[in-house]
């Protein structure tokens, strides 16, 4: 007993968080930086929006405050390893922590409220829903079709190189890491506002931000991979309750989606190598 | 039972509290109120929040005064457990202001719990201290032998594990006789004939609700004469969450019984107020999916922000505030004692006598575990009329639930029947408190999504 | 004196002049001791020099990637200053430098044109396409625009820098040895283009340390030596002979007998056969290689850097795999065995890189030395007193200037740091040496030492195989030198050695 098509369009509600945050650090990821933090902004976000709706009952002052409460966390990054050399995996991490306990700073503001009206729906889709996708072909857009995205994913390929022809290395990747952290707010904010109608609540994220990084990497920091690996991931998450029925272990189920999506990333990796794609080079190396 | 999943999150939380302190004191220059703010309010468990009593004109009579310490495994903004139990707190505090004083612990860990309540004993002079998590057990017991003079009060534990220990009370409010009505509702609205349940684990606590409402579902169906007679009802019972908080696994497992099980009625054990939108949400797309309150009256709760809620049936509400104010008096009175409680219908009320049903309370507050308000546009009268009466029944134990003849499947932890269908009690029989409270077996009707 | 005409001419058809460059980098390396040039319109201005002798670095000056320490640079006659390689790019000029710097994840086109949008030309992609389809056609140059700079092989990415610098270096084209990565076909059309594009009236700056290429390319050639330029010749003067002299100096005519008469034993310590191995781009870097070294002999292999040393120095030491051939070692193939087993047959190594392949840096001496020991400690726990008292012996008899043996072995000098390494592996019985490049960066005292210790493990039975960049080292201390170009091995060259024959070996 499979409605294809509730799983189907569930997929697209799990997967918009996803997409969103993953479109963002995407960004980061190609302008040469990981920002492993990606958990954090999501979870400030969530409270953060979630406070502002409950304040203001506003859809769209929710999201605004969510988007630039996570880029706010992501200035810190910005300040930290732009700015003073320090470790980006180990600020990412830090990001991580702080963005958690901050996210139960301000969401027992909220005291788990419903603020905002239930998500409006755009019949099977919402507007969130609508804008990832959007987003991703304007940054595919940007990415491909204009210079500065060319000079954008310079800079990943090779920092050096990039620093020694005069590329604006550091602007565009401060630049990126912001605006990566604002979609990573958007993307909290939607779980609360849309998978939890207007509520915040404690670990809300639930990893969230750990799946849209796996995603990046899946999407093979395309915009439209994001979609793909994205929406491949939301499935899973759909489709988790769903699993135990068509009698895959329950003991299973559960982690199932996190192990596909870990043997996708082997799967595509291998795949990569064979074709010799690589990630953008710079990523991963701790050139400064 | 309760605490068991809870532990981790809670623990964890901490270490990010006390991290994003951290993290802030390093990021942010600006954050310094911030950080002080959220050190005094939920870092440090160690400082119990006062409670100022209300009557301060009646100190010259030197009266005895009873001192009581609450401890939390969550936030009491938490809107779920902890919340209900600060509730009752409050409710005593209110009722016992002249000579109770009452403060409360929140957010302690389970592995802490010993050495912060024991700290608290040694600083201050309390009476009584009630501990609202299963995993408090170990310390409990601990402490209970190093401070006899202390009256302790353990929520959800075993009584069995304290028999030893004369100043440890163990209370619980029990909901299956609600469920049993809670099913009799679903089953007389249905229209697809298939409901369904959305565990979070499979405790015996939510094995015995499940029974019972897929019992009363099937009661309900019978008896408004539809699907078969109640013969063709088709109960689904997901996956468990495992997890006792878990909106977004909550959201899916309620979606799925509804886009691919065409279940209509929805009952659950989850600590938010997940799965009741789901199933309001279904509205807005022209489709009729019904769910219920849990722990607490969500209808009036959204209500209050501006929504009447068209899926909501009825739901079991719990009030901690009687039991701890029976337990308190006793303890002002000098009339304590070790005891189990195990608050069900009619417990904790000033009548436990039946009521005609014209004044039947069903639907609304009393005692510890009530009916939430009865959805009389939906229910049909007949099936109302017998929710009243069974309920005031139920009061006086003349209708109870679980009474035999009953055919069931034992399961495992995650819902996979063990065995084909059993006579799990035999006709005219009723279950014991033991035979309840370690309970392992589904129901026959019951159709477990786990293969 | 120059008369008045004449310095107007040479005014005119000077493009850029640089006066006095020096440049010292950080590591107190002087790269160039006061370099003086004149560029000229329309020459080809070949620059050879050994490697290390500081042509890189200049060129590096002259396009704007390095500030010098001191110096002026003058471009038409006015004094300019260069903060990046974009400030230099405004003056129409560009550099191709040795190793393509591209971005791996753009196309061609991309590339191209971001270079474009950053020397300020704003044009589309339509007309920068056919902006460089005419480049392509007119010198003949042949790339996809469209492919992706990480499918291209590595002459085809020099390529993509060449296109890049006809767009951009209106005025002077710099080529940093632009056919290394080439083929001889390939050089030969480079060669014309570079032609083509000085006729034009551009200036051509061609690097490199082939001679037959400089002779062949050049309207002049400066030849640099140590940091300094020691003589510019022009194309009519210019011969083989005299270009070796400028470039490897007074020591072409002087033999140095310090060496003394060995013994030869027929029995080979080390015999390498039809080595083929692969580099790390996956090209042949040892094209099968056959060499011999015999019980108290010291075996030189002279090259410039770059000619497949490393690979071999990395194969013989058993890091990298060999795809074909054998390795014996006193009889035994070694081939497909790890380096531990190598080690225990008696083979010593003084690699290249003293801290991180030779010494653990942070930890202190005496550890360094014991670590160099610990294969032949069979005992379950660690005897550190043992190890210290030894280490304290070795270290006064090696004569190793230090405070105590519990420093940090990175506090000690370069010289010293080598003579703990050497002290290390000598204090374990040693029939063959592996060295590369023992005496880089010492100063004169610790290289005679390292030399001479050298030396002295010959007179005690050892053998050496000595990898070097040092012309004077390898004559010194070599009974015998091959030389390895382009991952060919050339000789054996016997005593007396023909320094001229060695150098033609190692230039072509």
């Amino acid at each position: 007993m499979v409605n294809v098509m509730s799983i189907l369009t569930n997929g697209l509600s799990n997967a918009t968080p996803l997409i969103l945050a993953a479109l963002g650090e995407m960004l980061v990821e190609r302008s040469g930086k990981v920002n492993l933090g990606v958990e954090g902004m999501m979870a400030v976000g969530a409270a953060a929006g979630s406070l502002a709706g409950v304040k203001w009952n506003s859809l769209a002052g929710s999201f605004l405050v969510g988007g630039l409460s996570g880029a706010l966390l992501s200035l810190i990054y910005v300040v930290a390893v732009i700015g003073l050399n320090a470790d980006q995996i180990v600020t990412g991490l830090i990001l991580v922590f702080m963005g958690i306990g901050l996210s139960e700073l301000i969401g027992i503001k909220t005291g788990g409220t419903p603020g905002t009206p239930l998500f409006p729906s755009l019949g099977p889709f919402d507007y969130l829903e609508v804008f990832s996708i959007v987003l991703a072909v304007f940054l595919w857009f940007l990415l491909y079709k204009t210079w500065t995205g060319v000079e954008l994913r310079a800079i990943g390929e090779d920092e050096l190189s990039a620093l020694e022809r005069g590329l604006r290395v550091k602007t565009l990747r401060v630049i990126s890491i912001i605006v990566g952290g604002f979609l990573a707010g958007v993307a909290g904010t939607y779980l609360s506002d849309s998978f939890h109608y207007g509520r915040w609540y404690s670990g809300i994220t639930g990893g969230m931000g750990w799946i849209a990084i796996g995603d990046v990497i899946l999407g093979y920091w395309h915009p439209f991979g994001i979609l793909i690996s994205g929406y491949f991931t939301g499935l899973l998450f759909a489709m988790k309750p769903l699993l135990p029925t068509i009698g895959i272990p329950a003991e299973l189920a559960d982690a199932l989606p996190y192990f596909l999506v870990l043997v996708a990333l082997i799967i595509v990796t291998f795949i990569y190598k064979r074709l010799g794609i690589s990630p953008p080079a710079s990523v991963w190396k701790t050139i400064r | 039972m309760r605490g068991l999943s809870e532990k981790v999150s809670r623990r964890d939380f901490l270490k990010l509290a006390t991290a994003s302190v951290i993290g802030l004191a390093i990021g942010l220059g600006g954050g310094y109120a911030w950080g002080r703010e959220s050190s005094t309010k939920t870092a440090t468990p160690q400082t119990p929040s006062k409670t100022t009593t209300s009557s301060t004109t009646s100190t010259s009579l030197a009266q005895r005064k009873i001192r009581a310490l609450w401890i939390y495994v969550g936030p009491i903004g938490d809107y779920g457990w902890t919340k209900a139990h600060d509730d009752g707190r409050k409710y005593v505090q209110n009722k016992f202001g002249k000579w109770l004083v009452t403060r409360y612990l929140e957010k302690v860990p389970e592995d802490q719990a010993y050495s912060v309540i024991k700290d608290q004993l040694e600083t201050t002079r309390y009476d009584a201290v009630f501990a609202t998590s299963w995993g408090y057990m170990n310390a409990v017991k601990r402490l209970a032998e190093e401070y006899p003079q202390v009256f302790f009060y353990h929520c959800s534990g075993p009584w069995e594990y304290f028999k030893d220990e004369k100043n440890v009370t163990t209370y619980f409010a029990e909901f299956y006789q609600l469920y049993f009505l809670n099913g009799i509702a679903g089953g007389a609205v249905t229209e697809t004939c298939k409901v369904g349940y959305v565990p979070a684990f499979l405790t015996p606590e939510v094995i015995r609700h499940i029974n019972a409402f897929a019992m009363g579902s099937v009661y309900g169906a019978k008896l408004m004469g539809k699907c078969g007679n109640g013969e063709k009802l088709e109960i689904y019972v997901t996956k468990p969450l495992n997890a006792w908080f878990a909106p977004s696994a909550a959201r899916n497992a309620a979606k799925m019984l509804v886009d691919n099980y065409d279940v209509d009625v929805i009952a659950y054990t989850e600590d938010s107020t997940s799965i009741l939108e789901t199933a309001e949400s279904y509205w807005d797309e022209g489709k009729k999916v019904y769910s219920f309150s849990h722990y607490s009256n969500m209808y009036e709760y959204f209500l209050k922000k501006g929504k009447k809620l068209r899926s909501h049936l009825t739901g079991q509400v719990a009030n901690w505030g009687p039991i701890y104010e029976y337990l308190l008096a006793r303890l002002y009175a000098n009339d304590a004692f070790k005891e189990d409680i195990w608050a069900r219908l009619g417990d904790f009320t000033p009548i436990r006598w039946k009521r005609p049903i014209s004044e039947s309370k069903a639907g609304q507050p009393e005692g510890a575990v009530y009916l939430a308000p009865l959805n009389t546009k939906v229910i049909p009268s007949k099936a109302i009329i017998k929710i009243k009466e069974l309920y005031e029944d139920m009061r006086e134990l003349l209708f109870e639930p679980f009474t035999g003849p009953i055919w069931g499947y034992r399961i495992d932890s995650e819902g996979r029947p063990q065995e084909s269908p059993k006579l799990k009690v035999p006709p005219g029989v009723r279950l014991g408190r033991n035979d309840l409270w370690y309970i392992n077996w589904f129901y026959e009707k019951i159709t477990s999504l786990v293969k | 004196m120059m008369d008045k005409q004449e310095y107007a001419q040479k005014v005119q058809k000077t493009i850029m002049n640089v006066k006095n460059i020096v440049v010292i980098y950080p590591n107190g390396v002087v790269a160039n001791k006061g370099v003086s040039l004149d560029i000229h319109k329309g020459e080809i201005l070949g620059i050879l020099g050994e490697n290390g002798a500081g042509k890189t670095t200049l060129m590096k000056v002259i396009s704007g990637r390095l500030r010098p320490s001191s110096g002026e640079i003058y471009i038409e006659g006015k004094k300019v200053q260069f903060r990046s390689a974009r400030d230099a790019l405004k003056y129409g000029i560009a550099m191709v430098p040795q190793h393509p710097q591209l971005f791996g994840g753009l196309s061609v086109l991309e590339d191209l044109g971001l270079s474009l949008k950053l020397a300020g030309m704003n044009i589309s992609r339509e007309r920068l396409r056919s902006k460089i389809e005419e480049i392509e056609e007119k010198y003949g140059i042949n790339i996809d625009l469209e492919a992706k700079i990480w499918r291209l092989s590595m002459g085809e990415r020099q390529k993509v820098d060449l296109v890049r610098t006809i767009l951009l270096g209106k005025k002077i084209i710099i080529l940093d040895e632009p056919t290394t990565h080439l083929t001889p076909m390939e050089s030969e059309k480079l060669i014309n283009i570079m032609k083509k594009l000085s006729k034009e009236g551009r200036a051509v700056l061609f690097i490199t340390h082939k001679l037959k290429e400089a002779l062949m390319a050049s309207d002049r050639i400066a030849v640099m030596r140590k940091g300094k330029i020691v003589g510019i010749v022009k194309k009519e003067e210019a011969s083989e002979e005299l270009l070796i002299k400028l470039m490897f100096g007074d020591k072409i005519d002087s033999e140095i007998s310090y060496v003394k008469a060995q013994k030869r034993e027929r029995d080979k310590v080390l015999e390498v056969i039809n080595l083929w191995v692969k580099g790390p781009h996956g090209v042949w870097s040892l094209k099968g290689i056959d060499l011999h070294v015999f019980h108290n002999e010291i075996v030189g292999i002279a090259g410039i850097a770059g000619n497949g040393q490393r690979e071999l120095f990395e194969t013989l030491l058993g890091l990298r795999k060999a795809s074909k051939g054998r390795i014996i070692i006193k009889g035994v193939d070694v081939t497909k065995k790890a380096p531990l087993y190598r080690r225990l047959l008696g083979l010593a190594v003084i690699p290249e890189e003293r801290l991180g392949w030779a010494l653990v840096p942070g930890k202190s001496i005496f550890y360094n030395i014991a670590l160099g020991l610990v294969f032949d400690d069979k005992s379950f726990f660690i005897d550190w007193k043992r190890y210290k008292t030894l280490a304290r012996k070795v270290v006064k008899m090696f004569d190793v200037k230090l405070g105590s043996v519990d420093d940090p072995v990175d506090s000690l000098s370069g010289g010293n740091m080598q003579k703990v390494i050497v002290a290390r592996e000598l204090l374990r019985s040693v029939d063959l040496v592996l060295a590369m490049n023992p005496t880089a960066g010492l100063d004169f005292k610790a290289t005679l030492a390292v030399r001479r210790t050298l030396a002295s493990l010959r007179s005690r039975g050892s053998s050496v195989l000595l990898i070097s960049e040092d012309l004077d080292e390898l004559t010194e201390l070599s009974n015998r030198i091959y030389v390895m170009s382009r991952g060919v091995i050339k000789g054996p060259f016997e005593r007396p050695f023909n320094l001229k024959e060695i150098a033609k070996a190692m230039t072509t």
